[in-house]
This record gives C-alpha cells, sequence and structure tokens, in this order.
C-alpha cells in the first residue's frame, strides 16, 4: 500500500503545474496562466497544453485574418513572420506556367489569409446551390487577382463569352471542371434531400469504395467489416480512458448518463464549505480537526440530503473507503480497475474537469498559512478521495442498471468484447453524429432491449447500417479525394493563387497532390505562431522606429538644472499617462519609474487593520514590518474611531449575516432595516455621488478620523535576519539608497520627490484587486510611498546615505502620495510634516499634479464608450470618478488591458513620446551600474512581474471563456474567494472579458537600454530569466546607452541587429492633438516640446 | 383616471415591439444602437411607473370607479370575455410597486449591460415581461391575467436562457417552463370551475358572489389558482 501511496503523492504534486495558480480573488496577483508549462519554449508550451486540454494558445485565425483587413498586419509583417517562422525555404518553386511561377511563399500566404479547410457536403450544396460558387468567382479573392482570373486570355477561342457575368461563370466553371478532372472526381454529390436514407446500391458502392480504400481485405463483408471496425474503436476508447477520459467519461459516452453531472452539485457544495472565508454560517463538522475528507465521510450518515438512499450498494462502498484520502484514492482506483501505469492521467483528468476549483483546493493547500482565519486544512487528495469516492456511488448505479456489470474497465472491456454491436451503437448514438433516421433506430432500440443481451440480431443490423452510413459521402467519408475536401480546397488555391483552367490544365495529379501535401505541411499549429509573430512584429517596428526617432530629441536633450519636483511613479503602464502629461504640463518636472513596492518588502498592518499583510512583489517574504498607529495625543480620537467601526462593523454584519442566519430576529431586523437599506440602495443607483459625498460624511461623524504615523524604526542593534517590526537606521538607509541608484536618481534633486504609488478603487467588482499594484502582490500601494518618504525624510538616513556617497539637499522634501488609477484622484500621506519653506514649492507641485490628473482621464475616456466624457479634462475627470462609484458600471477601468511592453532605461529615451499606456516605464541609468548589478536586480523583481500582468492577460484574452473567467453579467462571489457563474458551475479563473476586451493579445517587449555584453551576462547567470527570454515567453531587445542601435534578441540566434527605417515620426503639440478621435489603440508619435520658456 | 389604466401595461408593451422589430430589422443594432433602446425601454417603463402612481393616487383620493371596460373581446353561449381593468386597490397598489421597481431594474441594467451581447434582446424581453406583469395584475378577468401569466412565462424563460450558449441557462430555463405549465393547467382548470359555478370570468363579479359558493366550490377555484402562484 505505501508505494501506491507514493504513486498517488507524485501524480497530485504534478497537478500543481497544470492547475490554475490564482488565489483568493481578494488577493488577486497577475501570474503567467501557463505557469506550469513556462520549462518549456512559448510554441511547445501551446503545444503540449493543447493536447491535454483541447484548448489552442492563439487567437483564432479570423482574428488575425481581420486585423490584416484592418492593416493591423501589414503584408510586410507577414512575409517577415513567414520567413522567421517557416522551416521551408518559401522561393522554392513548386509550380511553373509560361507566364506564372508559384512558390512556396504564395502558397502559404493564401493558406494564412483565406480559409482553405474542407467543408461538409451540406456547406458544398450551400456553396453551390446560394452563393453560386461553381460559378463566380470567390467573394473573398481579392480585386487584383479576380482581375487576373477574369483577364481576356489571347488565343482562347473555347470561351463562349469575353466579358461580364458570362465570362466569369465560364472561367470558374471551367477551373471546377478541370480540378475534378484532375483528381479523378465527379460532381455527384446528392442533395440532403436524397441522402435521408440510403438505396442498397449506393451503400454498397460507397462501401465497397472505403474497404477499397482502407483495408487490405476487400472480400470482408459488411457485418465482418464493422466488427472489425468496432472492435479498434473500442480498443482506442479503453485506451483513452486516463489521459484523455474518466470513467464517468467513457460511461457517459456509452448511456447519455453524465454521472458527473449529479456529483458536480456535492461536489461545489462540499468545497465551498471548506474554502469560504465569511460567508458561511455553518462549515462542515470537525473539518478542522479531521480534514476535509475524513469530515465528509464522517458527516454521510447524517447528511439532509438524501441522495445516498437513491444510489446502490452505497454502504458497501463507504465502508470499503478507508479513512485516510491517499489510502481511499488508491482503494478505489484499484476498484475501477484503472491500471497504475494510468493512474497519474486519470488523476489529472479528474482534477481537470473542474480546474478552477482543483486549482483553489491545491492553492489552499499549499498556502496554509493564508487566508488568516481559514476554516480548516485541506489538500488535493481530500478532493479527489471525494470526487472517487462519489464517482463510484453513482457509477456502480448507472452499471448495474443498464448492464448489470460492476463499474469497472475490466468488467465493461469484457462486456463489450462480447457484445460490439451494442458498444457501436451507443458510441454513434451519444456522440450525437448519427443522422436522425439512424438515431431515432437507436434510440427505440436502447429503450427496448437495453442491452445486446436481448435483440441480438437487431442490434447487429442496426450497427452495420451505421457503418454503411458512415462510408457515403454523406458522413465525410470517400476514397483517396473527395469533392468537397481536395476538389474544394485545391478549387479555392487556384482562385486565389489567380490560376485559371489554362494553368491547371497543365498540372499532373502529381501536382495536385503536390500542392495538397504543401497545405498539409502548413496547419493551423503552425501558422497561428506566424500569426502571431506577424501581428507583434507590427507593433515592435512602430515602437523601435519611434524610440529611434526620439533619439536625442525632444525635451530630454533640454537641460534643467534643477526640476522643480520629481514625480517617481510605479513602473506601471498605466502611470505612462499621467507622467506624459505631468511632462507636458510643465517641463520643469521630472518623472521616474520604478517597481511600485519602492524597495520596502514588508508586513503591514494598517490601524484598521486585525492582521498585518505582505506589501511586495509575491516572490518576496518580507520579513520587517509596520504598524500604523495613532498619533501621540490622539487617543480619544482613536477611541472614538474604533468605537465608529464596531458600529459600522455590526451593521454590516447586521445587513449581509444576520438576516440570512438569525431565524427568529430576522425578520423584526429586516422591518426596521428595509427603509434605510431601500434609501441606500436607491441612492446608490440613481444619485450615486450624492450617496458617496453623504455615506462619507456620515462615516467621518461616526468613525472619527484619526491622525496616524508609522512605526517602521527597529533598534540599531536588532540584528539583521530576526523578524521584527522596524528597520534599522542601516537598513532604512540601504532601502533608500538601493531605489535611488536602481532609478539612477543619484544627481540633482527637486525641492520635491514625490513617491507616488498606485491602487485602485471601484464598487461592485470582484475583480477589484486585479486593478491593484502587480508589485505590492496584488494590493495598494500607498503605505510603501508613504513608509519610503518617510524614511528618506529622516536625519539619520540622509547621514547614512551621504556617508555612502549620496547626498540629499536638506531643502529636499520627499512626499507619498497614491494614485487611484481607476478615479484618477491622488491621496496624500503626512502633509503636516512638510516643512514650511517648501510648502509653496509643494502646493505648486500638488496643483500640476491635479491637472495631470485631469488630463490623464480624458485621455483614458477616450478607450470609453462615454463620447460626453472627452468633452473637457473636468468632465472627463468627473466621468471617470463616476465610474468608481457606479455600482452598475462592470467596466471601472480596464486595468493593464493595454500592456504590450517594459522600456529599462533612461526616460530621456522615452520622454516625449505618446506610448499610448502601453508601456511599462522603469527607470534606470546604465552609466551608474558599471557592473551590470542594478539591471540584473530590475530584471529578476520587475521581469516577472511584467510577464505575470501580460501572460495573463494574453491568455485571458484569446480565449477568454477557457483561459479567462467570462464575462461578469452572470458571476456571483462565492465564499468571498472567488466566482462562479450562477450556483454551479466551475470556479472561474482568469480575466474577465470586460477587462481584456480592448487588449492586443500579445507578449511583452522588454527594452533595455544597456550594452549587450551586460545583458548577455545578466542572461547567462539568470536562469529564471533565460527561462523567460529563451523560452520567448517575453521578447528582449536591448538598446546601447552610447549608440542608441537596437538589437533583438531571437532564441536559438542570439541578439540581431534591427535596421530603422526612414520613415519620420508625426510629431503633435499635445498629447491630445493625437488621440482626440481614435478610440483604439495607437501607435507611438512625438509629442513636441513647447517653445522655449513656455511652461516654465 | 380610470382611463391612464390602459396606457400602463401599453407603453412597455409599445416599448418591446418597438426595440424587438427594430433589433429585427437591424435599426437597433450593437454599442451605437445601446442609446436609442435603453431610452425607449427607460422612458417607457418610467412613465408607466408614473401613470401607475397617478392611478394609485387617484384611486386613494376615491376618483376611481374601480373599473375600465374597454368592450367585448369574446362571447359564446353564456361565456362572455371583455377587455377591462381593475383601477382600484390591491390592483393598482401591485402594479404601481411593480413599475417602480422594472423602472429601477432598467436603470440598473443600462449601464451593467453596456456592450453585452444580447442587449436589445434582453431590453426587449424585459419590456414585454413588463407589460406582460402589470396586464396580470390589472387585468379585470381571468382570461386576461392569463394572458399576461402566459406572456411572462415565455419572457421568463428568454429571460432565463438569456445566455443561451450556456447549457446551464438553456437547462434551468427548460426546467421553468415546464414547470410553469403545471401551473398553467391549474390556471385554465380554475377558470373553467370559475365560469361553470359563477357563469362569470371576470374578478370583481367572482369577488363578489364568492358568499354564493358552496365550500366546496370555493376551495377548488383557490385550490387551482394557489396552486398556479406556487409553481
Amino acid at each position: 500500500m505505501e508505494s501506491l501511496r507514493e504513486r498517488v503523492v507524485e501524480a497530485l504534486d504534478h497537478l500543481d503545474h497544470i492547475l490554475p495558480a490564482q488565489g483568493p480573488i481578494a488577493d488577486f496577483v497577475h501570474h503567467n496562466t501557463l505557469h506550469g508549462y513556462q520549462h518549456l519554449p512559448f510554441e511547445a508550451a501551446l503545444a503540449a497544453f493543447e493536447s491535454l486540454t483541447g484548448t489552442r494558445g492563439y487567437l483564432p485565425e479570423n482574428q488575425f485574418r481581420e486585423y490584416h483587413r484592418q492593416g493591423r498586419i501589414s503584408e510586410e509583417d507577414l512575409s517577415d513572420a513567414l520567413v522567421c517562422k517557416c522551416a521551408e525555404p518559401l522561393t522554392e518553386v513548386l509550380l511553373q506556367f509560361r507566364d506564372r511561377t508559384i512558390h512556396r511563399h504564395d502558397v502559404y500566404r493564401v493558406a494564412m489569409l483565406y480559409e482553405l479547410q474542407p467543408i461538409t457536403v451540406h456547406q458544398f450544396n450551400w456553396n453551390v446551390q446560394e452563393l453560386n460558387a461553381l460559378e463566380t468567382v470567390q467573394e473573398d479573392v481579392p480585386d487584383s487577382v479576380r482581375r487576373l482570373l477574369l483577364a481576356p486570355q489571347a488565343g482562347n477561342t473555347e470561351a463562349p463569352c469575353r466579358q461580364g457575368p458570362c465570362l466569369e461563370s465560364g472561367v470558374i466553371q471551367r477551373l471546377w471542371e478541370t480540378v475534378l478532372n484532375k483528381l479523378d472526381l465527379d460532381d455527384g454529390i446528392p442533395h440532403p434531400e436524397n441522402m435521408l436514407d440510403l438505396i442498397p446500391e449506393e451503400a454498397e458502392t460507397w462501401l465497397n469504395r472505403v474497404l477499397t480504400g482502407t483495408t487490405k481485405e476487400p472480400a470482408l463483408s459488411v457485418h465482418q467489416e464493422t466488427r472489425q471496425h468496432v472492435m479498434n474503436s473500442l480498443h482506442e476508447l479503453l485506451a483513452q480512458v486516463g489521459d484523455s477520459m474518466t470513467l464517468s467519461g467513457f460511461i457517459s459516452l456509452l448511456s447519455g448518463v453524465d454521472t458527473f453531472e449529479l456529483i458536480r452539485p456535492q461536489l461545489m457544495r462540499i468545497c465551498g464549505s471548506v474554502l469560504d472565508a465569511g460567508v458561511a454560517a455553518w462549515h462542515l463538522p470537525d473539518c478542522d480537526r479531521l480534514g476535509l475528507y475524513r469530515a465528509w465521510r464522517a458527516s454521510l450518515n447524517f447528511d439532509a440530503s438524501p441522495f445516498l438512499y437513491e444510489l446502490h450498494d452505497w454502504s458497501s462502498i463507504l465502508e470499503q473507503s478507508p479513512d485516510d484520502p491517499l489510502d481511499a484514492i488508491a482503494v478505489h482506483l484499484i476498484a475501477l480497475d484503472v491500471p497504475e501505469t494510468r493512474w497519474p492521467g486519470y488523476l489529472r483528468r479528474l482534477a481537470l474537469e473542474l480546474p478552477g476549483w482543483s486549482g483553489m483546493i491545491n492553492w489552499r493547500q499549499r498556502h496554509a498559512e493564508c487566508p488568516p482565519g481559514a476554516v480548516a486544512p485541506c489538500s488535493l487528495a481530500d478532493y479527489l478521495a471525494i470526487r472517487l469516492t462519489l464517482d463510484r456511488l453513482w457509477l456502480s448505479q448507472v452499471c448495474l442498471e443498464i448492464w448489470k456489470i460492476e463499474p469497472g474497465l475490466a468488467s465493461l472491456e469484457s462486456y463489450f468484447h462480447k457484445n460490439l454491436s451494442e458498444f457501436f451503437v451507443r458510441e454513434q448514438l451519444f456522440r450525437g453524429e448519427l443522422p436522425e433516421y439512424l438515431a431515432h433506430q437507436a434510440e427505440q432500440l436502447i429503450e427496448r432491449a437495453g442491452s445486446e443481451r436481448h435483440h441480438r440480431n437487431d442490434w447487429q443490423r442496426l450497427s452495420d447500417r451505421i457503418r454503411t452510413w458512415q462510408s457515403s459521402p454523406m458522413a465525410g467519408q470517400g476514397s483517396k479525394f473527395s469533392v468537397t475536401d481536395q476538389g474544394w480546397r485545391l478549387f479555392r488555391l487556384f482562385q486565389h493563387l489567380g490560376l485559371r483552367r489554362e494553368h491547371v490544365e497543365t498540372l499532373t495529379q502529381h501536382h495536385m497532390i503536390g500542392l495538397l501535401r504543401e497545405l498539409a505541411a502548413f496547419p493551423g499549429a503552425v501558422r497561428l505562431p506566424v500569426w502571431l509573430h506577424a501581428y507583434e512584429r507590427n507593433y515592435r517596428e512602430n515602437l523601435f522606429q519611434a524610440l529611434h526617432c526620439n533619439r536625442r530629441q525632444g525635451r530630454h536633450g533640454r537641460h534643467v538644472p534643477r526640476p522643480k519636483a520629481q514625480v517617481v511613479c510605479c513602473m506601471d503602464e498605466r502611470e505612462e499617462s499621467f507622467r506624459r502629461h505631468l511632462e507636458e504640463l510643465d517641463p520643469a518636472f521630472e518623472t521616474w519609474g520604478a517597481a511600485g513596492f519602492f524597495g520596502i518588502a514588508m508586513n503591514y498592518q494598517g490601524v484598521d487593520d486585525t492582521y498585518a499583510t505582505p506589501l511586495c512583489p509575491v516572490l518576496i517574504k518580507p520579513d520587517r514590518k509596520v504598524l500604523e498607529v495613532a498619533k501621540p495625543g490622539q487617543g480619544s480620537r482613536l477611541e472614538a474611531h474604533r468605537k465608529g467601526r464596531r458600529f459600522f462593523r455590526r451593521l454590516d454584519d447586521a445587513l449581509y449575516h444576520g438576516l440570512r442566519r438569525e431565524l427568529l430576529t430576522a425578520h423584526l431586523k429586516i422591518d426596521f432595516l428595509a427603509p434605510f437599506s431601500l434609501c441606500g440602495f436607491l441612492a446608490d443607483l440613481l444619485l450615486p455621488g450624492t450617496r458617496r459625498w453623504i455615506s462619507a460624511r456620515m462615516r467621518r461623524m461616526i468613525e472619527v478620523p484619526v491622525e496616524t504615523e508609522l512605526v517602521f524604526n527597529a533598534d540599531n542593534e536588532a540584528g539583521p535576519d530576526a523578524p521584527r517590526v522596524g528597520f534599522t537606521d542601516l537598513e532604512q538607509a540601504e532601502r533608500v539608497e538601493g531605489v535611488l541608484r536602481a532609478m539612477g536618481l543619484t544627481g540633482v534633486f527637486a525641492p520635491i520627490v514625490c513617491m507616488m504609488a498606485h491602487g485602485s478603487t471601484s464598487q461592485n467588482n470582484p475583480h477589484e484587486a486585479a486593478h491593484d499594484c502587480g508589485a505590492c502582490g496584488g494590493r495598494q500601494g500607498g503605505p510603501n510611498a508613504r513608509v519610503f518618504a518617510a524614511m528618506a525624510n529622516r536625519p539619520e538616513v540622509r547621514s547614512l546615505l551621504a556617508e555612502r556617497g549620496l547626498p540629499i539637499p536638506h531643502d529636499c522634501w520627499f512626499a507619498a502620495a497614491q494614485h487611484d488609477t481607476c478615479s484618477d484622484s491622488v491621496t496624500w500621506y503626512d502633509l503636516d510634516a512638510i516643512p514650511n519653506a517648501l510648502q509653496t514649492a509643494f502646493a505648486r507641485v500638488r496643483e500640476q499634479i491635479g491637472r495631470a490628473q485631469q488630463l490623464s482621464a480624458r485621455e483614458r475616456c477616450r478607450r470609453f464608450v462615454s463620447v460626453d466624457a472627452l468633452a473637457t479634462p473636468l468632465q472627463s475627470y468627473r466621468h471617470v470618478q463616476h465610474r468608481a462609484y457606479d455600482y452598475r458600471q462592470v467596466r471601472p477601468e480596464y486595468g493593464h488591458a493595454t500592456n504590450a511592453a517594459a522600456f529599462i532605461g533612461r526616460r530621456s529615451a522615452t520622454r516625449g513620446l505618446f506610448l499610448d499606456r502601453r508601456v511599462f516605464l522603469i527607470s534606470y541609468d546604465a552609466n551608474q551600474d558599471v557592473d551590470g548589478k542594478i539591471l540584473e536586480n530590475i530584471l529578476l523583481t520587475a521581469g516577472p512581474v511584467g510577464a505575470g500582468i501580460n501572460l495573463e492577460y494574453y491568455f485571458s484574452t484569446i480565449d477568454n471563456e477557457r483561459f479567462g473567467c467570462g464575462t461578469k453579467i452572470p458571476h456571483n462571489i462565492t465564499g468571498l474567494f472567488g466566482v462562479m457563474e450562477g450556483v454551479s458551475s466551475d470556479l472561474r479563473t482568469g480575466l474577465p472579458l470586460q477587462m481584456v476586451e480592448i487588449h492586443e493579445a500579445m507578449r511583452l517587449q522588454v527594452i533595455v537600454e544597456a550594452s549587450m555584453a551586460t545583458v548577455d551576462g545578466i542572461y547567462r547567470r539568470q536562469e529564471s530569466l533565460r527561462e523567460l527570454i529563451a523560452g520567448a515567453w517575453v521578447h528582449l531587445s536591448v538598446i546601447d546607452p552610447d549608440s542608441g542601435e537596437i538589437n533583438r534578441f531571437e532564441p536559438g540566434r542570439g541578439f540581431v541587429p534591427w535596421r530603422p527605417g526612414n520613415a519620420m515620426l508625426p510629431g503633435y503639440d499635445k498629447s491630445e492633438d493625437y488621440y482626440l478621435g481614435h478610440s483604439q489603440a495607437i501607435p507611438p508619435v512625438i509629442i513636441r516640446p513647447p517653445e522655449a520658456g513656455a511652461g516654465l | 383616471m380610470d382611463g391612464l389604466v390602459v396606457l400602463v401595461p401599453l407603453l412597455p408593451l409599445i416599448a418591446a415591439l418597438v426595440i424587438g422589430i427594430g433589433h429585427l430589422f437591424g435599426l437597433l443594432t450593437g454599442v451605437p444602437g445601446e442609446e436609442p433602446t435603453a431610452g425607449i425601454a427607460l422612458w417607457s417603463v418610467a412613465m408607466s411607473a408614473l401613470l401607475s402612481l397617478s392611478l394609485l393616487t387617484s384611486d386613494m383620493a376615491g376618483h376611481n370607479s374601480g373599473s375600465l371596460n374597454l368592450g367585448l373581446w369574446l362571447a359564446s353561449d353564456k361565456l362572455s370575455i371583455n377587455v377591462n381593468f381593475i383601477t382600484a386597490g390591491i390592483h393598482v397598489r401591485l402594479a404601481a410597486l411593480f413599475a417602480i421597481v422594472l423602472t429601477f431594474v432598467i436603470h440598473f441594467s443600462i449601464g451593467y449591460m453596456h456592450r453585452e451581447a444580447g442587449f436589445h434582446r434582453f431590453f426587449a424581453v424585459l419590456c414585454l415581461f413588463g407589460s406582460a406583469m402589470l396586464m396580470l395584475v390589472l387585468s379585470g378577468n381571468a382570461v386576461g391575467t392569463f394572458m399576461g401569466w402566459e406572456i411572462s412565462g415565455v419572457c421568463s424563460y428568454l429571460l432565463i436562457a438569456y445566455a443561451y450558449d450556456r447549457p446551464n441557462a438553456t437547462r434551468n430555463a427548460t426546467r421553468v417552463i415546464i414547470i410553469n405549465r403545471i401551473g398553467d393547467a391549474a390556471f385554465i382548470i380554475g377558470i373553467g370551475l370559475c365560469f361553470i359555478w359563477t357563469d362569470t370570468v371576470n374578478w370583481l363579479d367572482l369577488a363578489a358572489m364568492a358568499d354564493r359558493l358552496t365550500f366546496g366550490e370555493a376551495t377548488g377555484i383557490a385550490l387551482c389558482f394557489s396552486l398556479a402562484a406556487c409553481v
């Protein structure tokens, strides 16, 4: 048993790689959706994931084709992508005519741009009869090719017409006939109405064709051939149990009874109960003591739901289930006759049937310490043991009822070996592929006979009929070539290549087969990476050209002796517009970018918090704690504040929990609270702004605001490694120095240096945390900015910094603020600490920031539909404020939906460029980092954060139903840890549709302004970065800080120089001159600097 | 003021038809069509709510006659079914409450459903549902109530199956519409029993004749309508 347990443990450990890694939704942290495949190169990972789940990792090809039509992908992009991604020589001549030469590139291009898939008989009939496909040029043939097709041919005496529809009809008809002729096909496709049943002669003809084409024994009778075919199908299906299918899936396919649908509500009830984070009144008894599986097993006998009593032999199955979940898994798998070698695959398939729930259980298992107050321990073993127990209970019921056998792979195999006809009839019926007349017969037979033990002859007759039908063209079978497959595809290909009958007539069947082989060698799985490459290239070329044109241009060329202010924002791409507007408003402002936790990795406990939360990237485990406490002399206010807070907590508890839980008092409470609740509800709905104002006023009256300060100083004698409250002076100096040196902010300091963290606030938005700061572990970064500024203002720290060669002038003050990326409002901290001498300077800075907030809001509004919001900056600002507190709003902001690139380098390289909020901007000066250590650190912290955000958006966009969580509209918050659709769906992970609908799904372009040697050294040293870069999960490029040359890293090839184009970038005086009138993503342009003196 | 009662269910019905036909013929589609659709739905239902409040005020002031008869719809032997409405009492109070709630629902949905596939379909069905519910509570006879009942049942089905690409939604919608049929049967039997035992299907006449029914008859009718309401 021990070895079996080990095998189960091993299989369960492996599930961590494939299950969603999303934690509770309140702490949403962006991560690579395919994190478990990150060790593979991007394309290989997507292929592996597709083979496991059937989910494709690229945008649909039609979407790419639409981008091509819109010009978002150019011909040049497409050609470059084909050259880069195709192994075969594209210039190879495939067809040579007197007047034309067709290269492989031409065929691939047509395959990329137009649908060349086989069609069904019905689609063919539709094309012929409704779309006149055999008389007119295909609708999607471009005009230039169309003219080529219909151009009068010199010396063509056969054509009865020389212009107009008659000419077109003649050309196309003759082309079609020639294609069929070359493939030895006739176009005798029966009309669907004539295909309701097969006449014996037709059946015989088609079957003989199949037998001749596919077997070596054409002399086999229909029945023998059917048995042979069915035997193979049975073996194939049985072989799938494990890796591709569970036993309940197998039985569902043969019985139409989906036991999983019956099990699912039970499973969700159990999982919801154990994962609940504050909604459930009752939990599974003894779950914290026994663990999930044991507690569930113990509670079964007392379950109010009577489902067990409807099931056969339930008590003996439960008695056989061991107490330990790992043992239970092994026992049930043995009982179901699943071979030991297939256990990993079987358990994986079980877990993937509800990946959201399995993933959350797995997350909880691996994060036993969080969230605080988690009610009970649980593990994947518990979950799967329960699942297998329930499976056995229901499968036993179904198998005994229908076939009178035990539910096991061996017994099912043995039964169907003896009853092949029944297997075939059932399989075909429940796959849903039979035509109505056969499906009807199959249903009747199943109802009448139940199993092949009765009416054996009828089963055999029907299975033979089904097999005969399968051999007909209607079922898509046929001989070597078929009209709807090879014929149709070549017909379309020739039209798109502009080839007429005269050309095709010169070809042999060998040429035709060659072309088909070319198409087969270039399937969708190969085309999609080409499309993605072309799509990414288009953006990359525009961005590189912009960086090239901006070099030594624009504002950065002007030397400002001492800036009025330096605003340090998070690297977040949403801050790009805010920074740009600030610099546009006053060129004497400088903006900088750093990871938004500002180097302060801490556990932070606010004055109202019951426990501390880590505020730093998720990979860092902070060992320092910072407390927010009331200032001295605020004792009475703090008491009043806490009293008010308790009042609101009790009120919330009464409203949201008491009314559900308290049997006796709920009615009274409803009567009492209803009028207030109704008023609040109506105000939320009709006057959300007023309601917000009133409730804020009321809150301030009852929950008296209290002035706070931070406890972040520790005893200087404290050991370096001990987890404790606060930082020593030296640690503070190290943190401040680290961030300033990383940004290159070591020279001139402005009077006001503003540390601007960010967060996001919205209403009725379960995914609110997904808009917060990724560098702060998916939380608001205000406390980090506040702690950093407080540290940097301490004289002790400044003197240590001066000793370390980083003097900060006395007339420089670090202010702290938090920018709300949803409402564009800014919250300032510790304003009373600003020295009097700097109050005026600060007031000017604050005013400019206020103006930048409005301009940034206006730029954001262009992506929303509300056109009125664009009228003036103030209106835009009001509009985004309204979005933040509007309960009806499902798009309070677009979050990271615009992310596309990350620039690590001096702001001078990007200042003056309109980057459309698409670029993470991380300040870094290679001249101050000789050994590359700073860059290495930036790449190690910001790289995974940026890649995680980008890849989560990528996957949620390309297939929002599978990788994302679909539209928000039917979402229900479940146990405060996730969302479901309605009440019985899987737990939905990933991003909702509304967050990704404007996203351009492509991998992050990481551009580093540093020498190639430095970057290459880091690449070689750091495996985690190598995994991302060499695996093409992100694209790396390097700009030389001195020469400005750009080199792209190509996996397998190394750095490849990028050649700039000659085109100059358009220039605009103000950002709004460019973006107004556009609601889509727009390429970078230059924002011209104001005339000398303007704005200064 | 009795005449206002006709407009209360009629306005949402017109809105449903305008949105439905506009969407069918491609006049109201996509995001550009959202504003007119939302405007039509909100204004019609808000007007309906105002009218029902006026009716309620008028009733409370004692200005209503209690019913409004627009004419005969169907006559066969002793059976005659009028197009009539009740303009007093709980019928009007319920209509006002329902119209106000519907206004809020539509107001919320306009923002919440923005850019959602099926936006126009949703508002067409929601307006029809509102019209049916108002018809249901205001109709002066059981047959009119039954019509409202049936239309609102179909609308429930369409609203539950709004996301018809999701199997769960369609399954639940189908379950609901099938269960509703049990209620229909009970409703129809109730109407039949009313007619057999009282020769009328008008609610006011039925109420007036309730005293003359035997205990068994009254119980039978009550059970039928209760069963209809329960499912």
